[in-house]
């Protein structure tokens, strides 16, 4: 039986994609309570996770920012546990990033910001 | 074949790299002020970098991650955040002293006053990062400095008494301004041991492909590269006591820097220290502010590397323009440079206990580095220097303020 | 299937279901039936059992600043030495686990010693 150790294993490690770049690092650990057991149900992603870390009421204002930065954000970015598997140290992700809102920020700040600077 | 020249290269350019505003200036100071009595100082600054970089090299090879990336993956968020705000502070301080080490370095050539120089030198800095490469910009700017040969020429040239030089290599007591002696004294370890340095050169280790058969590459580089590079210290501090101490000149001002070649070298001197300064200031500028971005980004996960495009990592490039950006403004809120730079060092050394103890941890941990953990010497060198560094510094640092300069 | 994008505290209801995030339970304080501190959650352990990933139990520590380092890591000689005393560990299956106060988790048994591994 596989035991794997949640906190120094899989939270805070690498998430790498199917293409082989990194999808960031895992910033949470989502559990769903059933009685007395509890399953591991996604991993979360992003600002919003890492900053409720630090305080709750940072968590709150960031979740607002990133409400304004487009349609259907505003939450935390979760992937199904199903789609992460152990490659000790990091965690690979059967999924391309770019096939979930992990990418978001860096696709906007590439649109918005980077492709408008001569010669990049 | 191959090897052999990869390693020269990376001596060459940690030789070309080592120097840069903080320990010319620190070097110089401790020089004019001490003589040869602080030559220790920067051999165990040159002595604890040198293995905190042959740490950080084998820690990339082998385990294929950088530091930053496997502080936060192994120690979590709360651990990886403290020491990097920490090191962001401290060494955005430390860009602003390099920006402005550019800055008077072309205001020695051109007569204008330098703060006119700060913007173009930081749009120049983010330049030569946008779009060059690491490569371009490791080797370009390395090699060039290698022109501060020029101190150890003047040095050999003058003729030191070697005597009391040997003398100076083994620690010893001030004879006079003990606040001082010990503030020069940490400035040194601080300009020595700077913690970008260990981020940049894993995550150059990385870009650059590394893995165990490059242990012993790394060793040399490490050794040979960081030796000559405090040798090329002692040359600025021996060219100080023999030029600037027997004149009483303690420096007080930038303007009093060039001294150093010019006294005896006139314009020549002028030109060779203005290069020198404009080069290795300008080298550190860029080195600073990837260190900080690749901390940034290996933190948190985000695709990074100075070879990429940097519509490729848009995260990691916007990081690095806005560090620059910051310690640009930092420079043109009028600090004056020489307080900058000897401020920060001293800083960065009272910070060395909080920023190295992660790595030292991750040093002794075999999921990363199975059979290449350190051994217990390396352990407790550093551990020593460090903690002593920060002991000394916290000390030092409000006396000189509130005696000193 | 796309990554699901939900809201949520740390303890959260989603469609019938509670959940709560692993950490924000690390470093909270578990208390026995008598109030008396048992210690800190240091780490939470899952098995895999077909598809899913069950949590089976829990580590307690006393989740000092020194002691979250060197368990985390490795063991490192020079500070091994320090602290022998405060490096009791302890395991508690995650059913005897009262979460129903998340904010102060309860131990329904007394948990065991955690051998030094």
């Amino acid at each position: 039986m596989t035991r794997i150790r949640l906190v120094r294993d899989v939270l805070d490690n690498q998430l790498i994609d199917t293409t082989g770049q990194n999808a960031g690092k895992v910033d949470g650990i989502v559990l769903e309570l059933r009685d007395s057991t509890a399953i591991v149900r996604f991993v979360e992603i992003g600002p919003i996770t890492l900053a409720r870390r630090l305080h709750r009421r940072l968590g709150e204002w960031v979740a607002r920012f990133d409400a304004r930065l487009g349609q259907g954000r505003g939450a935390p970015i979760r992937i199904p546990i199903s789609r992460v598997s152990l490659d000790s140290p990091s965690l690979r992700l059967d999924l391309s990033a770019d096939s979930t809102p992990i990418m978001a920020l860096e696709r906007w700040l590439r649109r918005k910001i980077v492709r408008r600077i001569p010669g990049s | 074949m191959k090897r052999l020249l990869s390693v020269a290269l990376g001596i060459v350019t940690s030789v070309g790299g080592f120097l840069e505003i903080g320990s010319i200036t620190t070097a110089a100071q401790a020089g004019a002020d001490f003589r040869y009595k602080l030559i220790w100082s920067i051999v165990l600054g040159t002595l604890c970098i040198a293995l905190l970089i042959e740490m950080s090299g084998r820690f990339a090879a082998v385990s294929k991650h950088t530091i930053a990336d496997a502080v936060r993956e192994r120690f979590g968020l709360d651990f990886f955040l403290v020491p990097l705000v920490l090191v962001l502070l401290i060494s955005l301080l430390v860009l602003a002293a390099e920006i402005g080490g550019v800055a008077v370095a072309v205001e020695l050539v051109t007569g204008i006053h330098f703060p006119v120089w700060v913007l173009p030198v930081g749009l120049l800095a983010w330049g030569l990062l946008w779009y060059g490469t690491f490569s371009i910009i490791e080797n370009g700017v390395s090699l060039l400095g290698l022109i501060t040969i020029a101190f150890v020429v003047a040095a050999l040239q003058l003729g030191p008494d070697w005597h009391a030089l040997s003398a100076g290599l083994a620690p010893s007591l001030p004879d006079k301004r003990p606040a001082h002696y010990w503030f020069v004294a940490v400035s040194i370890l601080g300009a020595s041991i700077s913690p970008y340095l260990f981020y940049f050169y894993s995550a150059g280790a990385i870009e650059e492909r590394w893995d165990v058969t490059y242990l012993g590459s790394n060793r040399a580089v490490a050794a040979i590269g960081m030796g000559f590079g405090g040798f090329l210290s002692i040359a600025v501090l021996v060219v100080a006591a023999l030029v600037l101490a027997p004149r009483g000149i303690s420096i007080q001002e930038y303007t009093q820097l060039p001294l150093l070649l010019t006294t005896h070298w006139g314009r020549v001197g002028l030109g060779l220290f203005a290069g020198s300064l404009f080069i290795t200031c300008l080298g550190a500028t860029a080195e600073i502010a990837l260190a900080l971005a690749y901390q940034v980004a290996q933190g948190f996960g985000w695709n990074w590397g100075e070879d990429l495009e940097p519509s490729g990592d848009a995260r990691f490039s916007l990081t690095y323009t806005i560090v620059l950006l910051v310690a640009t403004l930092l420079v043109l809120t009028g600090l004056d440079p020489l307080k900058l730079t000897t401020l920060s060092m001293a800083l960065t050394a009272a910070s060395l206990p909080v920023a190295i103890l992660p790595f030292l941890l991750l040093m002794n941990d075999e999921t990363y580095l199975g059979e290449h953990t350190n051994g217990w010497l390396g352990n407790v060198s550093i551990l020593v220097i460090s903690v002593l560094a920060g002991v000394v510094a916290i000390v030092a640092i409000p006396l000189e303020i509130a005696g000193g300069s | 299937m796309m990554a699901s994008v939900t809201s949520g505290p740390a303890l959260s209801r989603e469609g019938g279901n509670l959940e709560i995030n692993v950490e924000h339970l690390v470093g909270r304080r578990v208390r026995d039936a008598q109030g008396e501190k048992v210690g800190r959650i240091e780490e939470v352990i899952a098995e895999i059992h077909g598809t899913d990933w069950v949590v089976v139990e829990v580590h307690l520590g006393r989740g000092a600043l020194l002691e979250r380092l060197v368990a985390i890591s490795t063991l490192v000689p020079i500070i091994g030495r320090l602290g022998k005393r405060s490096r009791k560990r302890y395991s508690l299956a995650w059913s005897q686990l009262d979460l129903s106060d998340p904010e102060r988790p309860r131990a329904l048994v007394r948990p065991t010693v955690l051998e030094r591994s």
